[in-house]
């Protein structure tokens, strides 16, 4: 797959809870991925970057920085894995005996993975936003 | 256990009164970041991968019913019904928000517990070994020294702002169930030829990028001594650790690189020009604290008991229970049991808030009213009758803690890993719940024996994979997750080693194949009596290697 | 940079500037009638003037004012009174009010420092001696 433009999202912890944020389209900081604005040139990533720097001295967000993606079938991939996981919440892997999975809480992007239950010892389902390529066929621009 | 009293009552809520200022300073913007981030440590709140983290701190790993009631509640009402218990005898919340933490901390002041010193460049958590003031092998009870240790170090003026963070662990038996030689300061209570009882004091051991082990600064100092020459250690460390470099500032580090000798003299020297007296431990307060430690009154009681006997014949699991799961207790007909939070596939070391309160009511029915926290992300009841050992079982079934698998292959140390902590490279919750979901079968556990995984996601050890029989380090590769693999480390039985690395790191999903293949080895060489790890120590990596990368 | 002293009236010649890397006890008679000492905090974090302050003030027995510079924040000032500051230099906005409350922060201490305030520890031995008298 050849190399893509570098697309940037904006992302942040907000300072109340915490909890991981990406700058969207309307402006305001939202939980999920996929409906974050995303940065295709120079001048886009500056005014992304001065965004995160006003609302970290505004005591909105803490931490601000950019974050590379690529866009694919199934929305914005990070194309750093540690990024994957962040926009992911925890992979704990689910239906294994004796795990009682946590409640989780509205606002937050936490998804479990699949495990095939029951056969000791076989492969969890990886996520897909955890492999690279996996989702499928091809990549297409996002509607500006 | 220690009881607050009201000096020590009024310094937690002026504590917590202190942070809530700073929250409420910050919020308005009176505070910025970098100026709150390490007020914010010094309460334990870190802004980790998702959220931010609170660590509880759990003085020397003791609790008592009450606080684990407190713990679920704020489990259920902070955070998502949650907890981890770490590898520092800790517990860590991972969902709480910045604004809910002052009243967080004001509902723990209310069970005597805080949040104090648990992260930052300061003096943590003092931990001790998790059999404390139970154990048949204890000379004395390490936690005496441990609350008399934390007192002396809470905010302390000097040490407030040290190279780096600090951390103090003390053993009082000859069987180091507490690895003091993997501590910044590791203390070892012993007793001498002329029957007195005093402290090895060994310095600069640590995990993480530079993995060490510590080197005796005095063999041994007397106990009323102790405060006076932690204070000249500290002093020489916050005088001469080096503040350059992140991963050089432990005091392991200026150990290391002006050697023990000139160590112990720097620290001798000052020692010498301290004025001792006003830190000596007057014999009246070290004396009121140890009576807080006494153990509950236990009458010794029947060692074999009918129906522990008849429930060991019917039921395989209790039989295999009793073996791992259960250890012997100073007095006779009472019994050390530990509650597994390994349960075949879970992550390590987790417990819900029905599950704490489960447990504080075992505690209240069978122990006393008493909980330990083990360095192993377990928990252990120190005071039970044997008679009682039935009901426990079918109690902490129902819980879903009385998996026979202490110090097995399942019982695996895993750090929270990617899945929680900014710093990680890799996960480590995923592979340990994998591993531990393909060696599930218990009497295949029994069989192949004591063998201890840890697992770190990254080179910061928290999962402490260097002292692990097999250690797990997870690394990121150009975005691939892979895991390198180490034989032979041990903080067991009074020895300390570290693992040697076996070979190139395995991707994610041939980890559980090269844990099997290096299984499968040990169980063709072993000869009798020997566990995993004295098999490897007799017949080296070789086999283990070939095995290993042979299958992957 | 604002000041602070807590004794305002006090002279200030002849000052002594000394960096956090160097060695008090070396000072010797370098000392000797000296009035004021400033110590540095290149950043708050950097504990070091805070073991140079004690040793000034209880190895040494230096009995004149004792200034912190560099990054000086209103949330240190518990532990810069205990080490025995009694001048601050600061632009930090609060922080004379701050000054003004930090002693009675904390009316419990746990160690013994110069400052001469019994500890936890001292008070319930004289509170179990005068109970047994």
């Amino acid at each position: 797959m050849s190399k893509s433009a570098e697309l940037s999202v904006l992302t942040a912890n907000r300072l109340g809870d915490g909890i991981v944020v990406f700058l969207d389209f309307e402006g305001a900081w939202n939980v999920n991925l996929a409906e974050a604005v995303v940065a295709r040139s120079p001048d886009e990533v500056r005014a992304l970057q001065d965004r995160g720097t006003y609302d970290a001295e505004h005591n909105l967000v803490v931490e601000p920085y950019l974050a590379e993606v690529r866009e694919m079938a199934g929305g914005l991939v990070p194309i750093r894995y540690r990024e994957r996981v962040r926009a992911a919440g925890p992979s704990i892997l689910d239906d294994v005996p004796g795990y009682v999975a946590p409640p989780v809480e509205s606002g937050a992007v936490v998804r479990q993975a699949h495990h095939e239950v029951g056969d000791r010892g076989s492969r969890p389902q990886p996520r897909p936003e955890l492999v690279e390529g996996r989702a499928t066929s091809t990549s297409h621009a996002r509607a500006a | 256990m220690y009881r607050y009293d009201e000096f020590d009552a009024e310094f937690v809520r002026q504590r917590v009164a202190q942070f809530r200022d700073q929250v409420e300073r910050r919020v308005t913007g009176e505070l910025t970041e970098d100026e709150f981030k390490p007020l914010r440590l010094m309460n334990g709140v870190y802004l980790q991968l998702h959220a931010y983290m609170l660590r509880i701190a759990i003085p020397y790993g003791t609790l008592n019913s009450r606080q684990m009631r407190k713990l679920a509640h704020i489990a259920r009402h902070y955070d998502r019904g949650t907890g981890h218990f770490t590898t520092r005898q800790n517990l860590q919340f991972n969902w709480p928000k910045l604004s809910d933490i002052p009243d967080i901390l004001a509902e723990l002041a209310e069970v005597e517990m805080h949040a104090i010193q648990t992260s930052g460049n300061c003096i943590r958590n003092v931990t001790a070994d998790h059999f404390a003031g139970a154990a048949a092998d204890e000379i004395e009870d390490p936690r005496v020294w441990c609350e008399i240790i934390r007192q002396w170090s809470t905010l302390h003026p000097e040490f407030s702002f040290l190279p780096r963070k600090f951390k103090i662990a003390i053993t009082g038996s000859p069987n180091d169930r507490a690895a003091v030689r993997v501590h910044d300061i590791g203390l070892r209570l012993w007793r001498n030829e002329q029957g007195e009882v005093g402290f090895e004091v060994i310095v600069g051991g640590g995990l993480g990028r530079t993995p060490l082990i510590g080197k005796t600064l005095r063999e041994f100092l007397p106990k009323d001594e102790l405060l006076a020459y932690l204070e000249a250690t500290l002093r020489v460390y916050n005088r001469y650790g080096r503040r350059d470099n992140l991963y050089t500032a432990r005091i392991k580090i200026l150990v290391h690189e002006i050697g023990a000798e000139k160590m112990r003299a720097e620290v001798e020297a000052e020692y010498a020009a301290t004025k001792v007296s006003a830190l000596t431990s007057a014999t009246e307060t070290i004396e009121a604290i140890a009576r807080q430690f006494a153990p509950p009154p236990l009458r010794p009681k029947r060692t074999k008991v009918p129906e522990v006997e008849a429930l060991k014949l019917e039921n395989r699991a209790f039989a295999l229970w009793l073996k791992s799961n259960v250890a012997p207790h100073r007095v006779p007909g009472h019994a050390i049991v530990t509650a597994s939070l390994k349960p075949a596939g879970a992550p390590p070391g987790d417990a819900s808030a029905a599950q704490m309160e489960g447990v504080a009511d075992i505690a209240d029915a069978w122990s006393h009213g008493e909980v330990r926290v083990s360095h192993e992300q377990n928990l252990v009841f120190p005071h039970v009758a044997v008679e009682a050992l039935p009901e426990v079982y079918r109690a902490l079934e129902r819980l879903g803690f009385a998996e026979a698998n202490i110090g097995k292959i399942t019982d695996i140390i895993a750090c929270p890993g990617l899945d929680y902590c900014a710093l990680a490279n890799a996960r480590s919750i995923p592979v340990a719940q994998r591993i531990s979901n393909h060696f599930a079968e218990l009497s295949r556990q029994h069989d192949i024996g004591d063998l201890k995984i840890k697992i770190s996601g990254c080179i910061n050890a928290c999962g402490h994979h260097h002292v692990g029989h097999i250690g797990i380090l997870g690394v990121d590769k150009n975005g691939v997750e892979l895991y390198q693999l180490s034989l032979g480390g041990d903080v067991d039985f009074g020895r300390t080693a570290l693992g040697t690395i076996l070979g190139p790191a395995v991707e994610a999903d041939k980890v559980v194949e090269a844990v099997d293949a290096l299984v499968a080895t040990y169980l063709e060489a072993r000869q009798a009596g020997e566990r995993f790890v004295d098999t490897y120590r007799r017949i080296g990596a070789a086999p283990f290697k070939e095995r290993v990368y042979g299958a992957v | 940079m604002a000041l602070f002293r807590l004794n305002p009236l006090a002279p200030q010649e002849p000052a002594l500037s000394i960096a956090n890397t160097d060695d008090v006890l070396q000072l010797g008679d370098r000392l000797k009638g000296v009035r004021l000492i400033a110590l540095h905090f290149p950043k708050f974090t950097d504990g070091r003037a805070y073991s140079q302050a004690r040793l000034l003030r209880e190895r040494l027995g230096y009995g004149g004012e004792l200034r912190a510079t560099g990054a000086v924040f209103l949330d240190q000032l518990p532990f810069l009174l205990r080490c025995g500051f009694d001048s601050f230099e600061s632009d930090q906005k609060g922080f004379g009010p701050a000054l003004a409350k930090a002693r009675t922060l904390f009316s419990v201490v746990y160690q013994p420092t110069g400052d001469g305030r019994a500890t936890a520890g001292q008070l319930r031995l004289g509170r179990r001696n005068s109970v047994a008298a």
